[in-house]
């Protein structure tokens, strides 16, 4: 049997033929699309650590991208998950309260303005059903429009139409306005009745002012 | 009218909108090349045929608004997520998109050319005839749970890059990706007749069983 009769032989590895083809398509292109691709390989996967799709699987939100959107409780769960430091481990967080363990003087809430609003029931009374989560701005966190851009419990901006002119204050810094037809709130006045919660919600920012 | 006056002086006075809500406003053919908007809502209002170019966009979103015929050219979109809006013949040539999303959107006639778009999704937003032509796509999803796949009909997509796209499932039905450079592109059912690869090269791609190419 000749050797003219024997297949020819590939001695090329595919994977190496394949990135032979890849170097070869890469060097076709100009110089700017190259350093585009470059740097947005870098920002994407090496920067900011996104996972390639193929492995990120089939969820529906964005790559996962914690910075600048969690909250101050939620950042500092991740910290205490990610540092194991003594001094951290002294926060304990449940949702976004965050009380402080200090010798000597026991645990100590941190966040005061996310105590419980309502008013203390009664011995025997039955227990007040929570107060609904106030959704003030459509694109709230709840909502579809998105997540982060409102929080949650911020007061809502006004539209364009309803704020002062130029140089005055942004409309999540304004005090909130009384409405026509309600009395004046008096200091340790109870808290309003809980078949309204907008009222509730209004009297817990008086509150806090 | 007079809300619409107000957005226009903000805009025009302050370079922008910063933490503004824009509702129900009339500002079709707004003049804001070269602005800078952050943290802003957009709803219900009319941005058709207006001028952002170059703008800078910043987590901000715009939700059933017309942007029909608007210019975006060269503009920086972040964290920008756009819900049923119409974006019919938007041009978005050479625009920079990053953690972006585009929601039950129409982008019919869009044109993306140049645009470089990373880490950012388009879910049930129509793109027939979409022009991605010279685009860099990375690490973005096109997706639509209702019809099975996204809807890119005759896309173009010439000469484009596409790195770690999801086109799985998607209506490719006359499509172009002539001269592109597809790598790591998920086409699995994505549905093919008529879609033209020549001079394309793929790289790491799922593809469908049985699709040959040139």
């Amino acid at each position: 049997m000749s050797d003219s009769t024997l297949p020819e032989r590939n001695d090329v590895d595919p994977a190496a033929q394949v990135a032979g083809e890849l170097r070869a398509r890469l060097r076709a292109m100009p110089a700017a699309e190259l350093v585009e691709m470059a740097a947005q390989l870098i920002t994407t996967y090496v920067v900011e650590g996104v996972q390639p799709l193929a492995r990120a699987g089939e969820g529906a939100d964005l790559a996962a991208d914690t910075g600048g959107e969690e909250s101050f409780a939620q950042m500092l769960k991740r910290l205490k998950a990610a540092k194991r430091d003594p001094v951290l481990e002294k926060f304990m967080i449940d949702g976004e309260n965050i009380s402080v363990r200090i010798d000597g003087y026991g645990i100590l809430p941190v966040t005061e303005y996310r105590r419980p609003v309502n008013a203390p029931t009664a011995p025997g009374a039955a227990p007040a059903a929570p107060a609904p989560r106030r959704e003030s701005t459509p694109g709230a966190a709840g909502s579809i429009y998105n997540r982060a851009l409102y929080q949650p419990d911020q007061a809502p901006s006004a539209p364009l139409g309803a704020t002062p002119a130029r140089g005055a204050t942004r409309p999540a810094a304004a005090a909130p306005t009384p409405v026509s037809g309600t009395a004046p709130t008096q200091p340790g006045q109870a808290a309003p009745k809980k078949d309204d919660p907008n009222k509730a919600d209004r009297f817990t920012l008086i509150e806090l002012d | 009218m007079h809300q619409d006056q107000m957005a226009q002086a903000r805009c025009r006075e302050t370079g922008g909108f910063n933490g503004d809500r824009i509702s129900d406003c009339s500002l079709a053919t707004l003049y804001a090349a070269g602005t800078d908007w952050l943290k802003v809502v957009v709803e219900k209002s009319d941005l058709s045929q207006s001028n952002l170019s170059g703008a800078r966009i910043r987590e901000t979103t715009i939700a059933h608004t017309a942007l029909r015929r608007a210019r975006l050219t060269s503009a920086r979109l972040e964290r920008v997520e756009f819900y049923f809006d119409d974006l019919n013949e938007l041009d978005l040539s050479g625009v920079t998109a990053r953690r972006c999303k585009w929601h039950g959107c129409e982008a019919m006639n869009a044109n993306f050319t140049g645009a470089q778009i990373a880490v950012s999704r388009f879910e049930e937003t129509k793109l027939y005839r979409a022009k991605f032509e010279g685009a860099l796509l990375m690490r973005t999803v096109f997706l639509d749970a209702r019809l099975g796949g996204a809807s890119l009909e005759k896309a173009d997509f010439a000469g484009a890059r596409l790195v770690d796209v999801s086109l799985r499932g998607a209506n490719l039905m006359g499509a172009s990706f002539r001269d592109a450079t597809l790598i790591g592109v998920d086409l699995t059912d994505a549905a093919l007749a008529g879609v033209s690869f020549a001079g394309a090269k793929l790289f790491g791609c799922q593809l469908p069983p049985g699709l040959e190419l040139p």
